[in-house]
Parts: structure tokens; sequence; C-alpha cells
């Protein structure tokens, strides 16, 4: 029995197959742009949709290559913020490895404007991102923030919130 | 035969493999199911600190088993999963399960020196403060998202029993539960599993699920080496079967979870077939056990202000453990005897978060643990001593408060204190110390001290009464680690941890009487290392390994603290990604007991798995693949009991969603 499986287990091995090998950040950034398709913002809808990106220089550069790669640039804009200044002027806002109080300084003159916030930590979500892309050891999964985005003028398409970890 | 048939299905799902897509965007269910091939930046972990926190701002060392280790290694228990966390052992005499950590694990210690979690809430039970680890344990593996596991003492913020250290387990949403999910599995020794679950998400958001399992082990291998074959011709009346209902449902920021479970066992009498009068061999008398458990919980938890997050839950409790055991008397007519164990909780529990001051972040708390019924009752025909009923109830408070101060972007302080009284032990402090350096990014320095408890529980009271002793003293241990948490690369990552603990009071069984006593302090002190490996495609490695010693003062062992336990998983995808090899070894050195040592073991398991699609899974495997006899003691009646013998399996989970 057990040299009969080690004979199938080799006999797969020397099978060559295909598989995706995408980065932690570029992965992050395909998820940012699918957030971006299934999310619907209150009229009248913006005309170059801004990524704003936050505390990760590997990711703004991953969703500026992933959106050169699907011929976006003249539709969209991405920026690296340095400071919440001009967070307002952001669609969407990506806070990465930023904890709670972290969180609040980005966060904290944004609560009029319909910005998607999506975060890479648990905290961030709970802190007020509206979409929590959150990893544990083998995938990333998300988790929305309906009842804030909704208060924000944002919608999420019924697919998007179909597929989230958890919807609150 | 069946060996055969096996290898002919795998087969079969070689023909039917399907290669990856290779879309340069894939759409959003396809990412959720990209395996990350590099360690992730941040994982989410919540054992540690009582409240979310990203893994590198986490002031704990804390390790996690995922949904999918419990698949791909096909893991049927609770037990099974916490064997694979560093320097963990269990052992199983077919009736309990106990567990062991830090060189403690002594035979006849229940596993109240850890505090389990489910989604938060303690599921240790009343009567022996006890984790329960296997079938009776109403969480069926397939719900199980993660499971975190935060060795050292934490009373600080948890109170009683995290002594050793906090497990918390995590349960799916209908996420990965919606439609209809089905999982079975077999073995080549006759066990059984199956699931059905059905969930559904609302389009509000609202999400629920329903669950039903149940295993069957039918003619079950005596656990006991060399069974002499007037037993083993009874074997096939060894067995056991298990069902559990268990349903969630949660909208917006409120969670309702409600969860039951029976699990029944019987066996053969062994004095009624080792000693029957008769010539031709009857059935003999059987003795049950029948363990029944439930809980109903409502969880509050959601951001309340700017400033201020809050979670309040409340939950009731119930286990109940019933005994029948044939007494053949003097004439050899057989009476039964029937002993109950009977326990009834509540838990109230309150938590604010508030991080108005900047660079703090406080929690304050409150735990109240309401014993309704706390019960140990016999019953049978026969006189007095047969027949009893000890009743208690209790009160359990708990307040506590914490501060993580970020000192600067390299220094982090977080300290808390714990204040715990109850209604049959004095009222007592606990302090908890962490300081954390980041030297480099991805590489923290941990420094921890921490004092926590364990009140002695309603069996070591109930025990002692009887027989008119005091009660034991609390056990306290005084806890030190130091701990390098490293991340070196996307693909490689280390922890190490050193660790010094002074235990006093460590209550123990005495050998004579069925009394609990004070031993002599127990000094413990270890090193725990482990390593994750990733490389492209998939390829992934895991190994631990735990170097422990604890004596009693005088220099005198312990029994069953295994000085050194390693463990290591690998997997592979092989050629196709839809197939991956996984295999899994783990080792034990010798262990001493009573009056001898048991031999050290290193046992290996083996799995491959094939998942066509996020619906469909098919594990096929073997434990203990060189059929390694391991022995474990697990009372004070000195038997030695065979563990994990060899055993194939085959498991298929499968999914239908007409979304």
């Amino acid at each position: 029995m057990i040299k009969q499986l080690v004979a199938v287990c080799l006999l797969l091995l020397v099978c060559e197959g295909k598989a995706q090998n995408l980065s932690e950040n570029e992965l992050k950034a395909a998820f940012l742009y699918r957030f971006s398709q299934f999310s619907k913002w209150p009229p009248p809808p913006p005309e170059k949709l801004r990524f704003c990106v936050v505390g990760n220089s590997g990711l703004y550069q991953a969703v500026t290559s992933l959106l050169q790669a699907q011929d976006m640039e003249n539709d969209t804009e991405v920026v690296e913020l340095p400071n919440n200044q001009e967070i307002s002027r952001c669609d969407i806002l990506f806070l990465s490895q930023q904890n709670r109080q972290q969180t609040q300084y980005w966060l904290e003159d944004l609560e009029r404007f319909p910005v998607l916030v999506v975060s890479d930590t648990s905290e961030g979500f709970r802190q007020g991102a509206m979409i929590g892309l959150i990893a544990d050891a083998n995938n990333l999964s998300f988790r929305v923030n309906l009842t804030d985005a909704k208060r924000r003028g944002l919608n999420f398409s019924a697919h998007l919130l179909k597929l989230a970890t958890e919807v609150r | 035969m069946n060996q055969r048939y096996l290898i002919a299905g795998l087969m079969g799902f070689l023909s039917l493999s399907v290669e990856a897509k290779n879309d340069p965007l894939p759409d959003l269910e396809d990412l959720l199911s990209q395996q990350l091939n590099q360690l992730p930046s941040n994982t989410q972990i919540s054992a540690g600190s009582r409240i979310e926190r990203s893994s590198s701002d986490s002031m704990a060392v804390t390790h996690v088993i995922t949904d999918k280790d419990i698949r791909q290694f096909n893991l049927q228990s609770l037990a099974d999963i916490l064997t694979m966390f560093v320097g963990i052992t269990t052992r199983d005499n077919s009736s309990f399960i106990y567990l062991g950590a830090r060189g403690i694990g002594r035979p006849g210690d229940f596993n109240s020196r850890f505090l389990f979690l489910l989604d938060g809430t303690r599921m240790n039970e009343n009567l022996l403060d006890a984790g329960l680890l296997g079938y009776e344990n109403f969480v069926d593996v397939g719900l199980i998202e993660r499971v975190e596991y935060s060795p050292g003492a934490s009373a600080a913020l948890y109170g009683n029993n995290a002594l050793l250290g906090v497990i918390n387990i995590v349960t799916k949403t209908s996420s990965k539960l919606r439609g209809l999910n089905t999982a079975f599995s077999v073995t080549n020794d006759d066990t059984q599993h199956g699931r059905v679950t059905v969930g559904m998400r609302s389009e509000s958001g609202a999400d629920s699920w329903l669950s039903l399992s149940g295993s069957r082990l039918r003619s079950k291998d005596f656990p006991v080496p060399g069974a002499p074959a007037e037993l083993l011709r009874w074997q096939d009346l060894n067995k056991e079967s298990s069902s559990r209902i268990m349903l969630s449902h949660q909208t917006g920021s409120l969670q309702l979870q409600a969860a039951a479970s029976r699990r029944q066992r019987s066996f053969p009498d062994g004095f009624s077939v080792l000693f029957s009068s008769e010539a031709e061999p009857t059935a003999p008398e059987l003795e049950t056990l029948d363990n029944e458990a439930y809980f109903l919980a409502l969880t509050y938890d959601d951001k309340v202000s700017d400033d201020m997050e809050a979670y309040f839950h409340i939950s009731t409790h119930g286990n109940d453990l019933i005994r029948s055991v044939p007494l053949t008397l003097q004439g050899g007519e057989v009476e039964f005897v029937r002993p109950m164990n009977s326990g009834r909780w509540s838990n109230l529990d309150g938590q604010l978060v508030f991080l108005g001051v900047e660079n703090h972040e406080f929690m304050v708390g409150i735990d109240f643990q309401k014993d309704h019924r706390q019960e140990f009752s016999s019953r049978s025909s026969l006189p007095s001593q047969f027949n009893f009923e000890q009743k208690s109830n209790e009160n359990r408070y708990g307040l506590y408060f914490q501060d993580l101060w970020r000192i600067n972007p390299r220094f982090k302080l977080q300290w808390a204190l714990r204040h715990d009284d109850s209604d049959f032990s004095p009222a007592r402090w606990s302090p908890s110390f962490t300081f954390k350096y980041s030297f480099l990014e991805g590489h923290h320095l941990l420094l921890r001290h921490s004092r926590a408890f364990r009140v002695a529980n309603f069996l070591e009271r109930n025990a002692n009464s009887v027989f008119s002793e005091p009660n034991p003293e609390n056990e306290t241990i005084d806890y030190n680690e130091v701990s390098l948490v490293q991340r070196w690369s996307d693909s490689l990552s280390s922890f190490t941890s050193f660790y010094y603990a002074n235990i006093d009071n460590l209550i123990h069984q005495d050998f004579f009487r069925p009394i609990y006593f004070n031993p002599p302090p127990i000094r413990s002190h270890g090193f725990e290392f482990g390593v994750d490996k990733r490389w492209e495609k998939g390829m992934s490695m895991i190994a631990n390994l735990a170097i422990q010693r604890s004596r009693l003062r005088g220099g005198f062992g312990i029994a069953n603290s295994p000085e050194f336990i390693g463990k290591m998983r690998f997997s592979m995808p092989l050629g196709s990604s839809n197939f991956k090899l996984s295999l899994n070894s783990y080792g034990v050195s010798k262990r001493r007991t009573f009056d001898s040592h048991l031999p050290g073991y290193v046992s290996h398991d083996i799995s491959l798995n094939w998942q066509n699609s996020p619906d469909l899974f098919v594990a096929l495997g073997v434990r203990n693949i060189t059929d390694k006899d391991i022995l474990e003691i697990t009372d004070d009646g000195f038997t030695p009991y065979l563990q994990r013998r060899r055993q194939v399996h085959l498991s298929v989970n499968w999914s239908w969603n007409n979304d």
C-alpha cells in the first residue's frame, strides 16, 4: 500500500503544472482593482478613479503596474500619500499596516467623503475601513463594513458581499 | 481489497485533474483561493491580547493552525489540531484526551491549566474546569476557521486556568459554508464521520449557518497492549458514536451561537469477561459513558464611537457525563452503578477599548461566571456507598485593565492587571508586563513577566471535603519569557522563546486516597524554536522544536514530561497544482512514569490531497505510517495506552451553491 502510494506521488511529481505566483502586494493590488469594480460611488461617479496608498511602497508599485497592464492608465491615477492633507481627493484609499491610532489619524477628516477605505489589518477594519483585506497563513480574505459604507453613500455589489468573510 | 479501491479511486482523480487557470487577472473568487507563496506580512490574531490585533503588532507569540492545515492533514478532532503546535502533546485513553505542554501534563491532570475559548468565549466546563478535546467537543473540525495557541501564563487578561496557555477556536462564516457543504470521511479501522452544513448570507449581509455532524467508531481496537484473547473476542462491543449540532447567526454587530453535542461510548466490562464462571462465553456486561453538552451565546462587538470599541457577551452552558458501571456481586449477580457529573453555568463578559489618549490603547473589562449547578451524584440499588449526591454553586468575578503604550515606533510596553475573586477561593491579583523592541523591520524582541493562577476546581474541593481534608491551595505560576520573532525574508520566518517559571501548589491526586494535595514547588524552564519556510509554487515547511525541563524542588523529575518534542510538516504540489502531498512528522523523547520510563518515538503521517475547485476537496492519507507503538500513561492507574495506531483515511469535502 505505502509503496503504491509513493509510486503514485512520484508519478505526479514529474508532471509539470501551472500555478500562479503572485506576490502578496500583487495579490492585494488585484483585490483592490476588483473591489473598485464591485463598488458604486454616489452620483456623480468619479471620472477618473484615484487610488491612494498609505504605508506600503511595494503595494503602490503593484497597483501602478496592474493598472498599466489592464490598460487603465487614462482612467485611473495612483498616488502614495505622505500625510492626510489630500485624502478627501481619493476615491479608493488603501491603508497598509496601520494600527488603530494610525488609522484614526488617516480617517479623522474623512467622515463626510465617499472614499472607499480598504485596510489590510484587522485594527484598520475595526477603526473605520469599509473593507478589511486580511491575510491568514495561506490566503487573503476580506470583511466588509456595509453600514459604514452606506453612511458615506457607497454601496457594493451582491457578489462582493457574498464572498466576504463577514459583513457588518 | 479496500486498499485497491482506494488506489483505483486516486487514479480516477488523476484522470479528472484540471490544470490551473493562468488568467492574468483572476476574478474575485479565484483571488480568494490563491495561495500565498510567501509569508504574509500580517495575520490576524486575538488570543494573545484578548483583542483583534495584527501579528506584527502582537505582544505575545501566538501560533495558528488554519482550516487549510486541518483539511490538508485530515485532522479529525481538536486534539489532532493541538498536537500540531510547538511543545504540545496529547494522550488518549479512549475515554478522555489529556493535554500537556511546557513539561506539565502529569497522569491524572485534566485539561484545566489551559484556557479554551470559542470565538473568544470561555469553554472550560465547570466541574473540572477542563477543556474537551475529543468527539465530545461540540465544534466539528470542519467548522473551524483557525485555532490560535498563545503559550505562557495569561491570567492578567483571562483569569483562572490560563496557566500554561490560551487556546482560541475561531469558527467559519457562511463565506466558506454557504449553500450546502458536506464532508464525509472513512478509515480502515471502521471509523466514519459525516457533516452537513447549510449556510446563507442575506442581501443585508446577515450571515447564518446550521451544521449537523456525526461520527461512529465501530469495533475500536482496545487501547491496552497485549489485551487478553477473552477480551479481544468482544472487540465489536468496544465502540463509540457522537453527534453534534451547531448554528450561528450574525447580523451587524450581533452574533448568536448555539451548539449541542452527545457522545456515547461503550466497552465490555473487563471483570465480567475475564472472571466469568460460565463455560460458554456469553456477551459481557457493558460499561457506558454518555456525555451531553450545550451552549447558547449572544455577542455584541463593534466600534461605539471614534475612540471606543465595545464587546459584550452573555452565554449559558451545560455539560453532563453519565456513566453506567456494572458490578459483579459475590453471588454472581450484576448491579449497575450510575455516577453522574452535571454542570450548568452562565457567563457575562464586557470589555471596552479606549483610544482617546495618544500612543495608548486602553482596555478595561469584567468577567462574571455563575455556576448554577456543580453536581456529582451516583445511583444504584446497592447500599449507601454507591448512592451519594454532592452539589454546589459558585460565583466567580474578574476585573481587568490593560494598556498598550507605543513609546516610539521601536518600543512598546503592554501591562495588565487583573483582580479575581470567587466564593470558594481568596481574592488574588495577576499582573503582566510585556516589553517589545523592534530592532529591525520584521525582527522583534519580547520580554514578558506575568503571574497566573488556577483555583482548586469542584472535583478537587469536593473530594477533599468528603475525606474531611482541607482544600488544596490555589496553583500559582511566576512566568518569565524572552522571545524573538523574526521575519528574515518574504519566504522565511522564525520564532525563538526561552521561558522560566516557578510553579507553586500544582494540585495532584494522592496515590493512596482519592484526595488532592499540593506537591513541592516545580521549576520549569525550556526553549522553543520554530521556522516557517515557503518556496515558489506552493511548497512549504513548518518545523518546530521544544526542549523543556520541569523538576520538583530537590531535583525530582515529574511524570509525563518529555524533554524533547519535535514536529515538522511539509507540503508540496505535485505537478498539477490540483494535487498536493503533505507529510507530518512528530517525535517525542522518553518520558518518566511513576516507576519506569516510556520510550521515545517518531511518528509520520502522509496525505495526498486533490482539489478540483473550491467546491470539491479529497484527501487520502495514512497516519503513523510505520505503525510505531506509542505508549502513554494518562492516569494514576499506571496502565500504558496505545496511541495513534496506523490508520488509512479517505475524506471528501463537497459544496454545492446555486448562487
